[in-house]
């Protein structure tokens, strides 16, 4: 702690001195633990943490006060002279020092207000951890949610400012969230600094990625706070700090000499942190209310913030003023809230509103699928639809599960049977009607606010969303962690995106690979259970369309034993393909590809699966001879039996399959199509219909050699990948933000 | 009814462990006796929860929805849905794993539990504090130090029973352990990754 006209207390050191970590989660060898007293009048209930200063204690006082306590080990003297001088300073967005005491061993005792949240440190970390929990009170990278936090810790500043205290160590470690407020922590104590962002102490005034380079020469005005503020607001907005490196040295280096790559921010934020991150303390803003004007917000005389509202103080109603004066001031209030939102938008690049025509068109062809799933949420016809079919899912009491799959499944088997009843027209023509009356309410109504939402997403800035290529839901996902890059300079030679691809993919697999065992159980036993309903519902449908369609010599378009003898042989040898296809895909996804040795044990599952299919028929009593319609058979000349008569072993005295025809079938399929890739989380489409097609053709191209009863055989391959595909956990590689990200990650490797 | 224990992890939060088939939720004041208390403006008994072989079933006592949808009658909570009682105060009911009857009930509101909680965990048969997204009890370690462990619990005939996995120096009142033990109220059970005590509510 330090006065404005103050010098340094200590002579500042750079190298980092008995380092003592400091932690996220849980604690290692706290020295007291719950129910014991060792402050008279205080319970302890839990740690909170160990850093350089001592431990922190949940406790509770014996009047039932929930209170934090922090046991101060080191430089006692100094540690309570600083927070002496603080404690009696009252803002929502400091963490209030109740009081000073001693424990009977003359041990020191912060008494101080208990927060409930996580620090920021803790908070950006957890935004870019697999194991993120739930709960967000803003998303790392999204201005519109963190500007309203940013501008709290600027208040806090602004007040110890205003008290003639500087803070000199505001980093994430020292700034806690609790419910929406964002807290200062840590004003009153001298600084064992880190000499990471998150570890380890020297006795120097800052932390190194977040300290003013003026600090090295003795400066110590309130621009250091300034400064700091400029390196957070970089961090919270990109997830890395702007100047880092391998070495102590070489990040005090960039902060004397480099400038920072803001190229990748909005304009207005990108002056916001030029400012801050002058070199020259006198070029940085002079203190936080001008820092928060430019952001869009203001102080009110008590030190709260709020959004700027008025930019003079003229707008103040007079407390008896007349109805003409009150018009005159709504219209002088609402025209500086249009100017505060100009600002407030000027600060976060947001254009303007109004779109042209040509604007509008383009739009609806840019914004991608999630920015129209974003319009369809404000379209009424379709919340109406939807509002619907939820009343009639809650009627059947079916919202048990939230999968996408369940929802896919359903719409493919209603597609199917709307396809084979003939109710295919009227359907289209009600969804091309819709159509045209959505492109047109689209033109109407969006809004340049959709457009920057949809840039802030989608682009390639990292000041879109940096996580946005995470959010695969319900899927491991590598995360491009900003702790390990830290650095946001572009690379000068871009990776091309074949090879960022490849990086990706490799990054995905050694996550994927870290799963435990339930995890990776979960997700194969959810495959298995989807993949299976889908073949089913498919195998029926089709069985469907075969028989009503008069496919089956034997039923002519009517339902009897052997087409439903079929039809269950359809069924469960799509089930036993797709569950085969998963497992061994589960298995592989994060494994390098081994086309040799994946296709041999492929086929060999499938001469297990063609036994199966064989026992399957024997046990069902299928006729195939019967069931089959020679005009849809293909006993032409090149796919027929007569082809494969040199193979008679493997067909009986009907020149069917026999045991050996099915395991030669099965195993042939099983091993020409490279089915794993149609399973695999890092496939390049979740769903391809031309994957399907493909399938059925290589069972066909199988079945010109081992020949086999159509069309079964290729209903059941088109089965199957249908099933497959729609099962399998996917994770999604297209996001733009890839080849720069992977490229950062090369760069900063290298 | 016994009111639910709190488990208390350093460095990581507080929980309730909610043992029993049905718990109630309420508002917190002096004198209410429910299970889980919320300073917030609810009725003193605002809905019941109560375990149903594998599922939970919410019962309300006042004004109610889930994921928007009024509350009419008894329904099945499922994993991720939001409770929001008295229009304002909401829950979210995770079940992170499948594997699992276990459910985690947290606050997403500007609301508190009283006492101050992270989560209230709905026991079922089993439990799991540790790292990974399928714990109940997220626990992260300690900066810098890599942990795949975890401490399963257990229920059994006569009470409950911790396993820890991979936790190293883990000991339970000071006494070293190495196969599963019985989990006692008062018990400090320490490790180099993660150390807590469970007592009465």
């Amino acid at each position: 702690m330090i006065m404005f006209t103050k010098k340094l207390i200590r002579p500042p050191s750079p190298l980092p001195v008995n380092p003592i970590m400091e932690r996220q989660g849980a604690a290692m060898k706290f020295l007291y633990g719950n129910g014991q007293r060792p402050l008279e009048g205080y319970v302890i209930r839990r740690g909170i943490g160990i850093g350089g200063f001592g431990e922190v204690y949940f406790a509770e006082s014996d009047s039932g006060k929930e209170v934090a306590l922090k046991r101060i080990q080191k430089n006692l003297d100094v540690e309570i002279r600083g927070v002496r001088h603080c404690l009696n300073l009252r803002h929502p967005n400091l963490v209030a020092i109740y009081d000073i005491r001693y424990d009977q061993d003359q041990q020191g005792w912060i008494v101080m207000e208990f927060i409930e949240g996580e620090s920021l440190r803790d908070h950006l970390d957890r935004s870019t951890d697999p194991l993120a929990g739930p709960i967000h009170s803003y998303e790392l990278g999204k201005p519109e949610r963190i500007l309203p936090v940013f501008a709290q810790i600027i208040a806090g500043m602004t007040y110890l400012h205003d008290q003639g205290i500087v803070h000199r160590d505001l980093k994430p470690a020292n700034i806690f969230l609790d419910k929406g407020l964002a807290k200062i922590g840590d004003y009153g104590l001298s600084k064992y600094i880190s000499a990471s962002r998150r570890a380890g102490q020297t006795e120097s005034v800052g932390t190194f990625h977040y300290m003013a380079p003026e600090i090295g020469k003795g400066e110590y005005g309130k621009e250091i706070d300034i400064y700091s503020l400029g390196i957070i607001l970089f961090e919270m907005l990109t997830g890395t700090v702007p100047f880092d490196g391998q070495s102590t040295q070489e990040i005090l280096l960039k902060h004397l000499t480099a400038d920072p790559d803001l190229s990748m921010l909005p304009d207005g934020l990108a002056h916001v942190i030029a400012k801050c991150l002058a070199k020259n303390p006198t070029h940085r803003y002079r203190d936080g209310r001008e820092m928060l004007h430019d952001l869009g917000f203001e102080l009110s005389a008590a030190g709260f913030v709020s959004p700027l509202v008025a930019s003079g103080p003229a707008i103040r109603p007079p407390l008896n003023g007349n109805a003409s004066a009150k018009a005159s001031d709504q219209s002088t209030q609402t025209t500086a809230r249009t100017t505060a939102r100009t600002t407030a938008k000027k600060a976060l690049g947001i254009p303007s509103n109004s779109l042209s025509t040509s604007q509008r068109i383009q739009a609806f062809f840019t914004i991608g699928i999630d920015g129209h799933r974003e319009m369809l949420q404000r379209e009424p016809i379709f919340q109406q639809v939807r509002g619907g079919l939820e009343s009639i899912k809650n009627w059947f009491g079916s919202s048990s599960s939230k999968d996408s799959n369940n929802s896919i499944a359903a719409l493919v088997a209603i597609a199917v049977i709307l396809a084979v009843s003939g109710a295919a027209t009227v359907l289209g023509s009600i969804l091309g009607a819709y159509a045209i009356y959505y492109s047109l309410w689209f033109f109407g109504h969006v809004t340049a606010e959709d457009l920057r939402k949809t840039s802030w997403t989608k682009d390639s800035s990292p000041v879109s969303n940096p996580l946005a290529m995470q959010e695969t839901v319900g899927y491991p996902t590598a995360k491009i962690r900003p702790g390990t890059t830290a650095n946001p300079r572009r690379p000068s030679k871009p990776v091309s995106t074949k090879e960022a691809k490849r990086m990706w993919k490799a990054q995905q697999q050694q996550t994927l690979a870290q799963r435990d065992f339930w995890s990776s159980a979960h997700h194969w036993l959810q495959s298995l259970t989807f993949s299976g309903l889908i073949a089913a519902v498919a195998s029926i449908a089709g069985g469907f369309i075969a028989v009503s369609n008069g496919y089956l010599a034997s039923s002519n378009g009517i339902w009897n034993s052997q087409a439903l003898g079929a039809i269950a042989w359809l069924g469960l040898m799509s089930i036993l393909c797709s569950w085969t296809i998963v497992t061994f895909a589960r298995r592989w996804e994060t494994k390098q590809e081994d086309s040799i040795a994946f296709r041999f044990a492929m086929m060999v599952a499938g001469l297990i699966l063609g036994a199966v299919s064989f026992q399957l028929s024997e046990f069902l009593l299928i006729p195939w001879s019967s069931i089959l319609n020679a005009s849809t058979d293909f006993q032409t000349p090149w796919f027929g039996k007569d082809f494969n008569r040199w193979l008679k072993g493997f067909y009986d005295a009907d020149r069917l399959p026999n045991l050996a025809g099915h395991m030669a079938f099965f195993a042939a399929l099983m091993w020409i199509v490279r089915w794993w890739r149609q399973s695999d989380a890092l496939r390049k489409k979740k769903f391809s219909i031309w994957a399907i097609v493909w399938s059925m053709l290589m069972a066909g191209l199988v079945q010109a050699f081992f020949y086999f009863p159509s069309p079964w055989c290729l209903w059941m391959a088109g089965t199957t990948s249908l099933a497959v595909q729609i099962a399998s956990p996917w994770i999604d590689p297209s996001h733009p933000q890839l080849a720069r990200k992977v490229s950062e990650e090369k760069d900063a490797h290298a | 009814m016994p009111k639910p224990k709190i488990l208390w992890i350093d460095g990581v939060g507080s929980y309730a462990m909610c043992d029993s088939d049905e718990v109630s939720i309420g508002q917190a004041f002096p004198g209410n006796d429910v299970d889980l208390a919320i300073r917030g403006d609810l009725s003193r008994k605002a809905c019941i929860l109560c375990r149903k072989g594998e599922d939970h079933l919410v019962q309300a006592y006042q004004s109610m929805t889930i994921d928007g949808q009024p509350l009419q009658r008894p329904t099945i909570l499922r994993s991720g849905c939001i409770l929001r009682i008295a229009d304002r105060i909401e829950l979210l009911y995770t079940r992170p794993t499948v594997l699992s009857a276990t459910a985690r009930l947290e606050l997403v509101s500007n609301h508190r539990w009283q006492p101050v909680l992270t989560a209230a965990i709905l026991l079922g048969d089993s439990c799991i504090i540790g790292p990974t997204a399928d714990a109940h009890v997220l626990c992260p370690p300690p900066r810098g130090i890599d942990w795949n462990g975890r401490f399963v619990w257990f229920r059994q005939a006569d009470g409950w029973v911790c396993k820890g996995v991979a936790c190293p120096g883990l000991t339970a009142g000071d006494t070293p352990i190495g196969a599963p033990f019985a989990i006692k109220t008062g018990l400090r059970v320490q490790s180099e990754v993660a150390s807590w005590t469970l007592t009465d509510g």
